[in-house]
């Protein structure tokens, strides 16, 4: 008899989802899934509002990636209105991403993940979190804790509200940079560059260290990588256009623009999760497994194109980049923590640059139009990888058609792997008969979830038909109603 | 570390605005010039350690027929969520970073109904004087 083990919730990810390990007959792992159980329905409640308030209802989609959303939003809007933002506005929107993938990576690897390899696997999962971190080392925790601060604080000076802010708009922003925010901007860099600097020595001790059978195991496999790049190849997180490349390192696609996403990019549906299943059109379902993020985007680029995060970049390749790829491609999930740290030095850097440009102080920051378009896709690089805003308008500007496409959704496939290749690593097979799953085996599951930072929140608004499978299962396994809507 | 002075008024409304009597803190703490927040988070622990005195307004789910009421709280409850601390959780964090908590106290509003919209319930309106009055009085005595 094939058994299940059920793992409900999974803590410390935004959002609710659950784990299930399918074992055979023989009591060996036959198949993982991470099933996301929450459903919003964002796309569906956006018929019927004008496209100028797309960037204000798709920002509160979530608490933690807002910004990402009013910039697809305001791109697309740019498209409906045919105009191009003045340069000072593009400056500015590049900024508040900066500061944007700053905190939510901040919150990503200090809140979330770190207790779990600074605090140990094996440590009392009761105290294994950010209060069990600021117990065991206050100074990392307060540093990391100002470093988000950091970067909601820009937000909030740009777009005048940490969360939920309509500073982007069609055709450009709401407000220049002010001389205020400059200065106190100019203040606090120098504390958070010090914070990453700290934590990048932390974590690279560890890589050497404790955490090297992680690095191997969590979901270490190739896979197509997707990002943004520059037109020079350069790191990128709001313009560009699309680079696909795979584990050995050769380009698989380039150049390509978000208005064609739908002739490379799938979405397949299974029945047990709300979350769609995005793949590389060309290869097919599943074999287009890509991964998105702060590792795609690291390997995705020929290079930063600033000094500090060069560096760490090159280190970072030289570390764990593959064989096969002369180094050139990281392919363990795991090092989507290390990418994250490489992106913030990317970001303050960038916030360093930019601050210093007195045209974001300009008041020529936002181009004015009447709709000019029926249908336009925008994209940005959000914390957790590529997101496109797909729109479609009546000539009154009001919304008939909304897809979204969502980072969290398009590392679905290589999320059911990774937990599968960890489970496979830290679970003793076969497995007997009423055996107890151990804490660090339970964790490190999770934890393999958490090197993505799914954000559900964000992912759950399929569009139109939304698969649910529901089962009633008695104390001994035996299914007792079923009832499933395709 | 460089202090900066507070300046609203130490009174932190816990809520959302647009699910019915939930904001009823948000709302009551912005009408006295304070600052609401949908989730206290540990990025308030720095601020509140530079308070002497900090008053916490949240809806409070009770049975119809509940008055508002002040309790005194103290740090405690640390662990658990990140994203959404409790009042005494957030008093806790304050302490164990930065070596103070401010004396609290946390207002709770008898709230009822949950929906969307920023409409307040019939039943909470009729509490809202009562709970005017024991805000003034907090402010009275922090002030």
């Amino acid at each position: 008899m094939t058994r299940t083990i059920t793992i409900d919730p999974v803590t410390r990810i935004e959002g609710h989802a659950k784990i299930t390990l399918h074992l055979d007959e023989a009591g060996r792992l036959a198949d993982a899934r991470f099933h996301v159980v929450e459903y919003r329905g964002f796309e569906t409640f956006c018929e019927g509002r004008p496209f100028t308030e797309m960037a204000g209802i798709t920002a509160r989609i979530c608490g933690i990636c807002p910004v990402s959303h009013l910039l697809a939003a305001a791109k697309t809007g740019d498209k409906l209105l045919a105009v191009q933002p003045p340069p000072a506005a593009r400056k500015l929107r590049r900024m508040l991403n900066l500061a944007q993938l700053c905190q939510s990576h901040a919150l990503s690897f200090f809140h979330l993940s770190s207790p779990d390899f600074l605090l140990g696997w094996e440590s009392d999962p009761a105290r294994r979190n950010v209060f069990g971190l600021m117990a065991a080392d206050p100074d990392l925790a307060r540093a990391g804790i100002r470093l988000r601060q950091f970067g909601q604080q820009v937000l909030e000076l740009l777009g005048g509200r940490k969360i939920h802010s309509a500073w982007a708009v069609p055709g450009g922003v709401r407000t220049p940079l002010s001389a205020e925010a400059r200065a106190w901007i100019l203040e606090r860099l120098p504390e958070a560059k010090a914070t990453v600097t700290t934590a990048l020595e932390l974590y690279k001790k560890l890589l050497d260290g404790p955490l090297q059978r992680e690095q191997s195991t969590f979901g270490d496999f190739p896979s197509l990588f997707m990002g943004l790049v520059a037109a020079d190849g350069g790191w990128e997180c709001i313009e560009g256009a699309i680079r696909f490349i795979d584990s050995q390192g050769r380009i698989v696609a380039d150049g390509l623009s978000e208005d064609d996403y739908a002739s490379y990019l799938g979405e397949a549906v299974e029945s047990w999760s709300y979350l769609k299943f995005p793949y590389y059109k060309p290869l097919g379902y599943p074999e287009g497994i890509y991964r998105v993020g702060p590792l795609a985007r690291l390997n995705v680029c020929d290079r930063i194109g600033t000094p500090w995060a060069d560096a760490e970049l090159a280190e970072f390749r030289q570390r764990s980049g593959t064989a096969e790829s002369n180094g050139r491609i990281v392919t363990s999930s795991f090092a989507f923590h290390h990418a994250r740290l490489v992106e913030i030095v990317a970001c303050l850097e960038g916030i360093e640059q930019l601050v210093a440009d007195d045209s974001l102080m300009t008041d020529r920051i936002r181009a004015r139009a009447d709709l000019n378009a029926n249908e336009a896709v925008g994209v940005s690089e959000a914390p957790r990888g590529t997101l496109f805003h797909h729109y479609r308008v009546d000539d009154d500007g009001l919304i008939t058609r909304v897809n979204l496409i969502i980072a969290t959704g398009q590392n679905n496939l290589a999320m059911n792997r990774t937990v599968a290749q960890i489970a496979r690593e830290f679970i003793s097979e076969p497995v007997a008969e009423g055996a107890e799953i151990p804490e660090p085996l339970l964790n490190r599951v999770e934890a393999g979830i958490r090197c993505f930072d799914p954000c559900l929140s964000c992912s759950t608004h399929a569009a139109g038909q939304m698969p649910l499978h529901i089962e009633l299962v008695d104390a001994g396994g035996r299914l007792l109603a079923e009832r499933v809507r395709d | 570390m460089q202090r900066r002075p507070y300046t609203s008024r130490p009174v932190i409304g816990i809520g959302n605005p647009l699910r019915g009597d939930d904001g009823v803190g948000a709302l009551l703490a912005e009408q006295v010039g304070g600052r609401s927040v949908q989730q206290l988070t540990p990025e308030l622990a720095e601020e509140l350690s530079q308070l002497e005195a900090v008053l916490f307004i949240d809806a409070w789910q009770v049975p119809a027929g509940a008055v508002p009421q002040l309790q005194r709280l103290s740090p405690a409850g640390i662990g658990g969520d990140s994203h959404r601390l409790e009042p005494a959780a957030l008093l806790a964090v304050s302490q164990a970073l930065y070596g103070r908590a401010p004396a609290a106290q946390l207002l709770l509003v008898p709230a009822h109904a949950f929906e969307h919209g920023t409409a307040l319930s019939a039943e909470l309106q009729a509490v809202l004087p009562a709970a005017r009055a024991l805000l003034q009085g907090w402010l009275e005595r922090h002030a």
